[in-house]
């Protein structure tokens, strides 16, 4: 009994060592493969410590695509995602939780019927009204979607929901208005749901590549995914740098993955999707 | 004074009123303006060819058009693949991380399974691209020096290969979410329920068979719906893995989105692209309405 034990632990850390080579491997192979000349990576494609490390991918990268400023690019547009999704759908889960009126379930119903729409239908027709609206070639088509996130919006409700109702209702005999009630007590009460929520807008805009490629057309607008696949495109020879344009683009949402914690990512994300 | 302290009360009644609207109003202003008011010009496009009013000539020419068809034939190997592949995975994984064996090292191991999730398209199609080359490719030369097989594997431009290597990449990108999802499916299943089948003289199979996959019905009908929708969304893995305005090697990597992304880009053929949009969505809805069905009837 005790043998066949450990014969189970062997195998399963065996399966479980796979499962983490598999995941990180091709991470390994990006990093080494961005410090190798092109001669190294096509003689010794697996050699994880190159022989010669060099930097002069990061040159051609950086000589290549202003990558600081699709850098910048990209924070820029993700951090507005965030932000104006936290307060937009944050402000509409709040007013769907706190208030009982007219019409409530059917216009909470239509909020979540907007997700049974796939985006392709969008695509042809909100590229024509972007165009006539003038906003091509700007940020507001990369933006706008995060805005309307019925998905978010179901989940800050589930979040809010567990406020308690004799906190609104000692604030309104207080003397507080609805709009400092919503800012000084529901969101920051909620705000575990809701940061979560701009997290994952965050990250969201920030690997987006459709709507961009549709969008955006100059380089120095560029946002980075956009950037990398120019880059990529044009230089076939050195792919040495669009490896390590690729792995330098990773990092800021690797980084808040592991500072947030994915348990705390996960509960955000299902906390309301397994009920329905 | 006496009409005032009418009003008063009246205006407040009417503010309070209109509270829960103002606070609601953002998403619908903004859902008509850039969600409602194209879906509906949309409409309109796909009814028209270049100006002039069509009828409905671009739906009869799109559900005879065969490299359409043949996108929605590559989307559904994916999925396919996704369904009897990447998520078997992804649960294999997910039980493991909720195993007593890992204990408490589980949280850390998922933050790893995770990371590969939340790279971007283009971060794995650089990566892959790499790895899948037909010369001197890490994947191909690996096998080959493990003596597993004696030519390289035209990964990207065999016909056979272009939807299995989509789902390589897939597993590495997607197994890791997929598995937290089934790994909260897990945690919601109170472990009396095991000890119970154990002692009535379940073995492991029919513990899993009988006991855990049922419970994980609920979870599992929302992940099979993600990567449904997924299959027939993909785009960016196929615009960064091939050459710009191929389609792989005799369509093998035709997506309906690539399919309809070239129609409106490359073709200029806006109304026809329009069109693709709405039928691919109807062939979506048909298909979460069967997988519901069937998952429903099973039960």
């Amino acid at each position: 009994m005790r043998s066949r034990k450990i014969v189970t632990t062997i195998l399963f850390y065996l399966l479980l060592l796979g499962f983490l080579v598999m995941c990180l491997w091709p991470f390994f192979i990006m990093i080494s493969g961005s410090f190798k000349t092109d001669l190294e990576m096509s003689r010794a494609p697996l050699r994880i410590f190159p022989r010669e490390p060099t930097l002069g991918n990061y040159e051609t990268l950086f000589a290549t695509i202003p990558f600081l400023r699709q850098f910048l690019n990209s924070l820029l547009v993700s951090t507005l995602a965030a932000v104006g999704a936290m307060l937009f759908n944050g402000m509409v889960a709040y007013g769907f939780t706190r208030f009982d009126f007219k019409g409530k379930a059917l216009l909470f119903n239509l909020v979540l019927a907007t997700m049974l729409i796939p985006a392709q239908v969008y695509m042809v027709p909100q590229f024509q009204m972007y165009l006539s609206m003038k906003l091509f070639g700007t940020y507001v088509p990369l933006l706008i979607p995060s805005y309307m996130n019925a998905f978010g919006i179901f989940l800050i409700c589930q979040i809010m929901r567990q406020v308690p109702r004799e906190l609104y209702e000692s604030a309104t005999i207080d003397g507080c208005g609805e709009m400092r009630i919503y800012l000084t007590i529901a969101l920051p009460l909620s705000a575990a749901g809701i940061g979560i929520q701009g997290v994952l807008t965050f990250m969201n805009a920030w690997n987006d590549f459709m709507t961009p490629l549709i969008y955006l057309n100059e380089e120095i607008k560029y946002t980075l995914p956009i950037g990398l696949m120019r880059l990529q495109n044009f230089y076939k020879i050195s792919y040495g740098s669009a490896l390590g344009g690729a792995f330098l683009s990773c990092l800021p949402v690797i980084a808040i993955l592991t500072l947030v914690g994915q348990k705390y990512f996960v509960s955000g994300m299902m906390s309301g999707a397994v009920k329905g | 004074m006496d009409a005032s302290t009418r009003r008063r009360p009246g205006m407040y009644t009417l503010r309070r009123r209109a509270l829960p609207y103002f606070f609601i109003a953002p998403f619908f202003i903004i859902y008509a303006i850039f969600g409602l008011y194209p879906f509906l010009s949309g409409i309109n496009l796909s009814l028209q060819n270049r100006g002039v009013f069509a009828g409905l000539a671009n739906y009869t020419a799109l559900l005879t058009d065969q490299r359409f068809w043949k996108s929605i034939l590559n989307a559904s190997l994916y999925t396919m693949g996704s369904v009897f592949v990447i998520l078997p995975v992804a649960l294999i994984a997910a039980m493991m991380l909720n195993s007593k064996i890992i204990g408490r090292k589980s949280g850390f191991v998922s933050t790893i399974f995770f990371i590969p999730s939340v790279t971007s398209v283009i971060v794995s199609g650089i990566i892959f691209k790499l790895l899948l080359k037909t010369n001197d490719g890490p994947i191909n030369y690996l096998l080959k020096s493990l003596g597993i097989i004696s030519e390289n594997i035209k990964f990207l431009s065999d016909p056979n290969w272009a939807v299995p290597s989509l789902v390589l990449i897939g597993i590495w990108r997607y197994f890791g979410v997929n598995s937290l999802y089934f790994l909260s499916g897990l945690q919601g299943i109170p472990q009396e329920l095991g000890e119970a089948s154990r002692i009535d003289g379940a073995n492991g199979v029919q513990e899993f068979w009988h006991v855990t996959l049922p419970l994980l019905k609920p979870i599992s009908v929302y992940i099979i719906f993600t990567a449904i929708t997924g299959s027939f969304s993909l785009f960016g893995e196929i615009y960064t893995l091939i050459p710009m305005d191929s389609s792989g090697t005799r369509d093998s990597m035709l997506f309906p989105v690539v399919y309809l992304y070239r129609s409106m880009f490359r073709d200029n053929r806006l109304n026809y692209a329009a069109t693709m949009g709405y039928v691919i969505a109807v062939i979506l809805f048909i298909i979460t309405f069967l997988q519901r069905r069937i998952m429903r009837d099973s039960e």
